[in-house]
């Protein structure tokens, strides 16, 4: 039943099978494909001899280049060290806060910082420093352990109750998980501390209101001044906020309040000494409190919404 | 359908069923604190619903012997069914997380919606979903013919088509309750490996017995494809998925790989996943279909040949491109480089053998969009074959690795090669196996064909220019030898690119959701006229000596 036929179109003939109607050509395979082929397989072939390719029974063929990933990528790191080698020394060299004065160096903060900024500090804080609840703004005037670019340093390098050995720590204990104050206690000061930024609560209009900010005042007078300060101001020595300003990490609302007292609160903030460059650190300690001046020009608006928030 | 089973078969297929059940009961009560018992109540619902169908046609006469003289293409008709439905679902899904990129919200804060579990349900219902059953489907329509032979029996390619269905509805419902062993293409967990091995084996089986019967002197060479599909896949899945299952009562299993092995053996798995599953069988389908639609013979014979084995041999090789510059040895990067730059000759061969092909046919290109879309087919293999190979150069790598450009070569050989090449041979089969002269609308196979190109060239100049935005923004420096931009500034700069991505993909979808209802109606109502007309398209007759048959004892 094999029968060649010449094909019309293409003048070739068949190769004489059938199957269901197709049938196949005789044809040549094209010499371009040979010649493609051989292009390819010299190709490879150069390849191999020239870089390491084959596996032995010990190692592997080197290749005449001796070309070696692993070197490529230390000649790379060093390349990469000599392109920063213009302003590293400086700044290892001089303290920060003679290179906050230094009018070119923050020059190079501000070109440097946002990428570095939003690749290592953004999840948490926001591109723009912005925040987000639970986590600090860093554009507002409002700082837990002081905006001068040593503490920020200090911060960067060892981390919040990060598990470093010389972290900052800073725990604002369980009050009602404790047993340490009642429910009514617990309720009474959230409202007295609520009373501190917002003028409107314990004016007296309210006399049951009156009462339990009162009551709320004693119970911080003896559970609350040893770290937020016995006007709210808070202290930077231990991390603890300030209470009597708009600004607020987990939030304002009573609810929100009294539930920080009850379960106590222990953010954490990661330590970065061993992830960045310490003249990266810098230039991030020196960035950040640009955030804020930024701010104050650029983006107003957008603070006063997180503030109330 | 179940009425063409003999009695043994439908017996043989409660049996089946039943044991299947039985399975699945065991996981839901052993497993009951894991997620397995999902899985387990998933399998039992499964096989009972197919064991009750099967109860209730038990008593329907048995069917004639004079059926044997035909083909047998119920399981086909049924494959192209589960594959377009597989395919509206994978690629809505697709769709669906394209527009996750673009816009990050579009998760519903659930957990199931995230994009982690979503993309799988997208990939596996595409490739699996949507080509596994195109494949199966037009693997047992093209080897009898090729063969001009009965299948051997009516009830493994049942047991084949239906299991591969429950592999990937365990697939894909796994995925969204958060079962996946994290293996990129091969996420399913042991329990769903085993299944597929069974099935899989069942598939090879069936295939090498149908060839023994063939009544051509000569293999053609889509069965050689379809073949070099079937094996290798088989060797792919049961290497990668070797791994220990916490126990019979947990879905969790550990791989028998771990470190840069494990990567290895992975990308051998993935890039082989694309040659055997993603371009094997589909130059299989190609090789019956086109030059079938084409009514002209295959350009060469010899190029065929050569290509087929430039294809299986040095494809199998090329893996190691998927993890240049990691902790893998250079010399296995340096292997992978060279012969994915020598696998694009075969490769094109193939490709300018299919477009060779046509010569002599290019006014029915002009004319008919179904051996258009087998034509464009052939062009995207070329060009996402060339595109591959290229990407697999190191320094090329080193900018195009962990972007965009990837997604976008992937899509131009999915959507432009795959999907293509399988909507050709439908519109050819479903006419063919309903017995309509043709489809229900020319027109409407025009439209998909338009809408779906245009899809494709919006959604990979998006990816091209995406891709490369990323690459060199991760790359620049500043002045001051830090780096220019953040990943998130790069983040940003991808909005643009992923709504036009979104909208490509779209089209895409909307050019399937045409072909089902150009389909339904095909099979649904044909036109009269069209009924009288039809031609069929196979000629002699089947194998005579069918009397071995599980059915024909009966």
């Amino acid at each position: 039943m094999s029968v060649e036929e010449r094909d019309r179109y293409t003048g070739h003939m068949t190769t004489g099978h059938s199957w269901n109607g197709i049938t196949e050509l005789n044809s040549r395979v094209p010499r371009l494909w040979y010649i493609c082929f051989a292009i390819a397989f010299l190709f490879s072939v150069a390849y191999w001899v020239l870089m390491p390719a084959w596996p032995g029974m010990e190692s592997h063929t080197q290749g005449l280049l001796g070309f070696d990933q692993k070197k490529v990528v230390k000649q790379q790191r060093i390349e990469a060290e000599q392109n920063t080698a213009m302003w590293r020394d400086q700044i290892t060299n001089t303290s920060l806060s003679e290179l906050a004065d230094n009018a070119e160096v923050m020059t190079l903060v501000r070109r440097a910082g946002p990428a570095l900024f939003e690749d290592n500090c953004a999840g948490c804080h926001g591109d723009l420093g912005q925040g987000a609840t639970n986590y600090p703004s860093l554009n507002d005037d409002a700082w837990l352990w002081g905006n001068e670019p040593e503490s920020i340093y200090k911060t960067l390098q060892h981390g919040i109750n990060s598990g470093h050995s010389q972290a900052r720590i800073a725990q604002m204990p369980a009050f009602g998980n404790s047993g340490l104050l009642d429910s009514e206690s617990i309720h009474d000061v959230a409202l007295y501390v609520q009373s501190l930024s917002n003028p409107l609560i314990g004016n007296g209009s309210n006399v049951s209101e009156l009462l339990q900010v009162n009551n709320g005042k004693s119970v911080y007078q003896a559970q609350c001044v040893a770290c937020h300060g016995s006007n709210g101001q808070g202290n930077p020595l231990f991390g603890a906020p300030n209470l009597t300003d708009t600004h607020w990490i987990y939030g304002y609302p009573l609810k929100t309040l009294i539930e920080t007292i009850v379960a106590g609160r222990a953010g954490q903030m990661p330590y970065w000494e061993d992830r960045l460059d310490d003249n990266l650190l810098k230039i991030l300690s020196l960035y950040v409190p640009t955030l804020s001046e930024d701010a104050e020009i650029h983006h107003s608006d957008d603070r006063t919404k997180t503030d109330n928030s | 359908m179940i009425g063409q089973l003999t009695l043994l078969e439908r017996r043989l297929a409660i049996a089946i069923t039943v044991l299947v059940a039985m399975v699945g009961a065991f996981f839901a009560l052993v497993g009951r604190d894991d997620l397995i018992a999902i899985h387990g109540w998933v399998i039992l619902m499964f096989a009972s619903l197919i064991a009750f169908l099967l109860c209730r046609a038990i008593r329907l006469p048995i069917p004639p012997e004079a059926r044997l003289r035909e083909y047998y293409d119920d399981p086909t008709k049924a494959g192209i069914v589960l594959s377009l439905f597989w395919g509206v679902v994978g690629m809505s899904v697709g769709d669906w997380i394209a527009w996750m990129m673009a816009y990050p919200d579009f998760t519903f804060d659930a957990a199931w919606a995230s994009y982690g579990r979503l993309r799988p349900v997208h990939t596996s219902g595409v490739i699996f979903g949507f080509g596994g059953n195109a494949l199966i489907a037009t693997s047992f329509h093209v080897m009898q013919r090729t063969c001009r032979a009965r299948l051997p029996d009516q009830l493994s390619p049942w047991f084949v088509l239906i299991g591969f269905n429950l592999f990937c509805v365990l697939a894909a419902s796994g995925y969204l309750i958060g079962i996946t062993q994290s293996k990129e293409y091969a996420e399913p967990e042991w329990y769903a490996d085993i299944w597929l091995v069974i099935v899989w084996a069942t598939y090879l089986v069936l295939y090498l017995r149908t060839l023994a019967r063939r009544r051509e002197p000569h293999i053609y060479v889509a069965n050689w494809y379809y073949l070099a599909f079937i094996l290798v896949v088989a060797v792919l899945h049961i290497v990668n998925n070797l791994a220990v299952p916490v126990s019979f009562s947990s879905a969790k299993s550990y791989s028998l790989f771990s470190g840069v092995q494990d990567a290895m053996t992975q990308w051998w798995y993935g890039h082989n996943a694309v040659a055997f599953f993603l371009t094997a069988g589909f130059l299989g389908m190609m090789y019956y279909f086109l030059p079938k639609r084409a009514e002209r013979p295959i350009f060469s014979y010899r190029m065929s040949i050569i290509s087929f084995w430039g294809i299986t041999f040095i494809y199998m090789w090329a893996g190691p491109h998927h993890l240049h510059y990691t902790a893998l040895p250079q010399w296995v990067q340096t292997l992978g480089v060279t012969f994915s730059i020598m696998l694009i000759v075969p490769s094109w061969g193939s490709a300018g053998n299919a477009l060779l092909t046509l010569n002599g046919a290019w006014h029915k290109v002009r004319d008919d969009a179904t051996l258009r879309f087998m034509m464009v087919a052939a062009v995207f293999y070329g060009l996402s074959t060339f595109e591959g190979s290229f990407m697999a150069i190191r320094p090329v790598n080193s900018l195009s690795h962990y972007t965009d450009w990837t997604i976008g070569h992937v899509h131009s050989g999915a959507l432009g090669w795959v999907a293509f090449i399988t909507f050709g041979t439908f519109y050819c089969l479903v006419p063919w196996l309903w017995k309509r002269s043709q489809m229900y609308s020319k027109f409407l196979v025009e439209l998909h064909f338009w809408f779906a190109l245009t899809g494709i060239i919006i959604y990979l100049v998006s990816l091209w220019n995406a891709g490369i935005v990323q690459g060199l923004m991760w790359r620049t420096y500043t002045e001051d030898g830090l780096l220019a931009y953040s990943f998130q500034d790069s983040v940003e700069a991808m909005h643009p690119y992923y709504f036009a991505r979104g909208i490509g993909g779209l089209m895409y979808v909307f050019g399937i959701l045409i072909a089902v209802y150009n389909v339904y109606m095909t099979i649904r109502f044909g036109t009269k006229e069209s009924d009288i007309e039809f031609k069929s398209p196979d000629e002699g007759v089947v194998a005579s000596k069918l009397e071995t048959s599980t059915g024909a004892t009966q």
